[in-house]
């Protein structure tokens, strides 16, 4: 089951919204924005690893979603597009601040502290805190290639696309993202 | 190798994990910039396009349908002006004479050689009448203005000397034996 699904069924649909908020309906952006912000946000959040720069790539990604409404057409699903022009910030982002790109350091708000006694946490907490890590520990491009697939509800086809790379390539990533994940969250039933 | 159940084992994990949202101070960020963008200039002009639009659709109509009905009654021409007095079917006969003075000039300018062949011999024959000159004489309408100016003097006597002459010079321009 996608985050993502229960969004796709809203009338009017997104590339609609858009078209309205380009002849200056703000009501619309404001329908499309509350549509996507949290999926866009823990997509961003969990792929840089840090709150801050979650929130700066994500409102650099708005703001050019909202200065691209003049010249936006249809052509393909909006969420795409959303999730390219985010992609393409973080990108960018990684590349002004090489210290991400070397790093992904976790967000302690995220990432609860490993010195919590044991006794103190539930067997489902403790798997949620191993698939977070082990999610953190992903290289970049299988991570974001599932939280495409999770927080976006995109295709592999549509994963491709996004991240300029072929299908296949596409398709292996994700495999392994969930491979990795699944082995997490199973890891006490193996040591057992 | 991953099956659809693993994925779905992953994803369920993931939905219980991912549960954050976005800072309310963020949101109002961008839906402020959405609202100060949305709202500025393309915003502004599209707004007022089509009330423009409309204005300048109705102010040329109005303009056309003044030209039509209040304006379609113009002055009366030069022509019309002469001689207010007539009566109408003297003026009418008055005004087709010009018109054939105005014609024979024409065809006259056409054929210079045949007009100025003409004045000469015609003041031969008529006994030099001094009332129009030379100038007055060039063309019929000219010359016709000249013996309505004698008639209005109550030069009779020469406007219809002169009347003769004129149309012993320009055959072709009708005029009326009645005038």
């Amino acid at each position: 089951m996608l985050a993502y699904a229960p969004c796709m069924d809203h009338t009017p649909d997104d590339s609609a919204l858009m078209l309205r908020y380009r002849e200056g309906d703000v009501g619309a952006f404001e329908a499309l924005y509350k549509r996507h912000k949290d999926p866009l946000y823990r997509y961003l959040l969990r792929l840089s690893g840090h709150a801050q720069t979650a929130e700066d790539v994500f409102q650099e990604s708005w703001g050019k979603i909202i200065r691209a409404r003049q010249t936006y057409r249809p052509t393909a699903k909006f969420t795409t597009f959303l999730y390219r022009v985010a992609h393409n910030c973080f990108i960018d982002h990684l590349r002004r601040n090489k210290r991400h790109a070397e790093s992904s350091p976790l967000d302690p708000e995220l990432h609860p502290d490993p010195g919590e006694p044991p006794e103190t946490t539930t067997e489902r907490t403790l798997a949620r805190e191993r698939l977070e890590l082990a999610l953190a520990d992903l290289p970049v491009e299988q991570r974001d290639a599932f939280l495409l697939h999770e927080e976006g509800g995109l295709t592999v086809d549509q994963i491709a696309a996004i991240t300029d790379c072929n299908r296949e390539t596409a398709k292996s990533r994700l495999r392994y993202a969930v491979r990795k994940l699944r082995a997490a969250i199973d890891e006490p039933r193996a040591r057992s | 190798m991953t099956t659809h159940k693993d994925q779905e084992r992953v994803s369920a994990a993931y939905r219980d994990l991912a549960k954050e949202s976005t800072p309310p101070a963020l949101d109002r960020r961008i839906l402020d910039a959405a609202s100060r963008e949305g709202r500025s200039r393309y915003g502004i002009v599209r707004t007022w396009m089509r009330p423009v639009a409309w204005a300048a659709t109705i102010g040329l109509s109005l303009a056309i349908l003044l030209e039509i009905t209040v304006f379609s009654d113009a002055p009366p021409s030069h022509e019309q002006q002469t001689a207010p007095g007539a009566p109408p079917a003297e003026r009418a006969r008055r005004d087709a004479d010009v018109m054939r003075a105005k014609e024979a000039d024409a065809m006259r300018q056409s054929a210079p050689q045949r007009a100025s062949a003409a004045a000469p011999d015609s003041g031969s024959d008529v006994a030099a009448p001094a009332a129009c000159d030379q100038e007055a004489r060039m063309t019929a309408a000219s010359w016709l203005a000249c013996i309505e100016a004698l008639r209005d003097q109550e030069r009779d006597e020469e406007a219809a000397a002169e009347l003769a002459a004129l149309r012993d010079a320009f055959p072709d321009a009708g005029i009326s034996p009645a005038r």
